[in-house]
């Protein structure tokens, strides 16, 4: 059993512990005629074990356990409804007319081509910014050029030769500048390099938050089930639970597999490319 | 062979705003003749009928994801020493691990800087 299993069904035996404490003054997660049947269970458990009537214990054991199978999924349900609840209140578009959840997915893909959108619009401006930085740039190298040439073939007064100084001085400026801005540009073109990785995180949270949905709604659809079965008969259900915790380790491994896998960063990837020969 | 500056690369990338960082990246670092594709299934024929000298791609892709392009190319007998650099969000080791077995020259981890695609570019072309 894994650990998230195990805190699962802590938490179970906890609120049950918790509830059986305070159930007059909070949210019932077992209600009250499950817990006077509870109560009326175990003292019946007690006596079956003091007439030592192990057939009868047994089945007390069983209906018991069935009380705490009702709670946990009662949990799980509530959990759905909070999952439900949480992606419904995610929700930031005006596309009334979908159904909650798909609003909210489509919300999701709404951000990526939102952003997505913003990152071509900055990297069109990028270009074109390029662009006029590159005739600048020109503009800058052909006034130096000139000054040069004036300043060397014609005898000048100082006046003249002062100015013509300040104009190269000018020149050398604007062109630290162009070489500044040119830097700037390369780094908000690197910036945008990070929208690539939200939209696919975005994409991935998309994902994990349908199946963690559709598990959570097939479990508490089977506990419905469960619920009706256990009407007609109080036993048959214990090899059911078994096959379903089953399921539910499976599908907790599948999640906690989602957030462990190993990412290693890129002096991490050089060092394993190196021991792989690179 | 040190990296010709006017060696033809093709940067193939499904997501249009990293193909076009990575294309003007390459710009800056003075490499000028940079072709695009969108998936590794519009790359292949582009590398198969032209003469590309590198090539850049990312891993995750709709049609043909990165790895299956890499290997496509390595089992070319006229296109198979390509060099191939993958720039990709995909960090896991078994990735890497993954990739360095199908042939790719070196690895770059989304997000990226320049400096880390030159050095990668030294590297491959020292």
């Amino acid at each position: 059993m894994g650990q998230q299993q195990r805190d699962f069904t802590k938490q179970s035996e906890d609120s049950v512990m918790i509830e059986t404490q305070d159930s007059e003054t909070s949210p019932s997660l077992i209600s009250n005629i499950e817990l006077d049947d509870f109560r009326e269970k175990t003292d019946r458990l007690m006596l079956d074990l003091e007439n030592n009537d192990i057939p009868n214990a047994l089945k007390r054991i069983n209906e018991i356990n069935e009380i705490n199978g009702k709670s946990f999924y009662r949990i799980i349900g509530k959990l759905t409804r909070g999952l439900h609840d949480a992606i419904s209140d995610l929700s930031i578009s005006s596309s009334q007319d979908l159904p909650e959840n798909d609003k909210t997915r489509v919300d999701l893909n709404y951000v990526i081509s939102l952003t997505d959108g913003a990152a071509e619009k900055t990297l069109d401006m990028t270009e074109q910014s390029r662009a006029h930085i590159a005739d600048l740039g020109a503009a800058n190298a052909k006034q130096t050029a000139m000054l040069e040439e004036f300043s060397s073939k014609r005898s000048l007064d100082k006046e003249t030769i002062d100015f013509l100084q300040k104009l190269t001085d000018c020149c050398k400026q604007s062109n630290q500048s162009i070489s500044q801005l040119n830097f700037n540009i390369s780094e908000i073109v690197i910036a945008q390099n990070f929208q690539d990785i939200a939209s696919q995180s975005i994409t991935k949270a998309i994902g994990i938050i349908e199946e963690v949905e559709d598990s959570l709604v097939a479990l508490t659809q089977y506990a419905n089930l469960l619920t009706k079965i256990s009407q007609f008969s109080g036993h048959d259900t214990e090899e059911i639970d078994s096959e379903d915790s089953e399921e539910l380790k499976t599908d907790i491994g599948q999640f906690k597999g989602i957030g462990s896998a190993e990412h290693l960063d890129q002096s991490e990837v050089d060092n394993l490319l190196s021991s792989l020969g690179f | 062979m040190p990296a010709d500056l006017n060696m033809k690369i093709l940067v193939v990338d499904d997501h249009e705003s990293m193909r076009r960082i990575e294309k003007q990246i390459l710009n800056d670092l003075g490499y000028p003749n940079v072709d695009m594709a969108d998936d590794g299934a519009t790359a292949l024929p582009m590398l198969k009928s032209g003469d590309y000298d590198f090539v850049i791609t990312d891993w995750n892709m709709p049609q043909m994801e990165g790895i299956d392009l890499l290997k496509s190319i390595r089992s070319d007998d006229r296109i198979g020493k390509t060099p191939v650099l993958l720039v990709t969000a995909e960090s896991k080791k078994e990735k890497i691990v993954e990739a360095a077995q199908a042939g790719v020259n070196d690895y770059v981890v989304k997000p990226f800087n320049a400096d880390t695609l030159a050095a990668k570019i030294s590297r491959i072309f020292p």
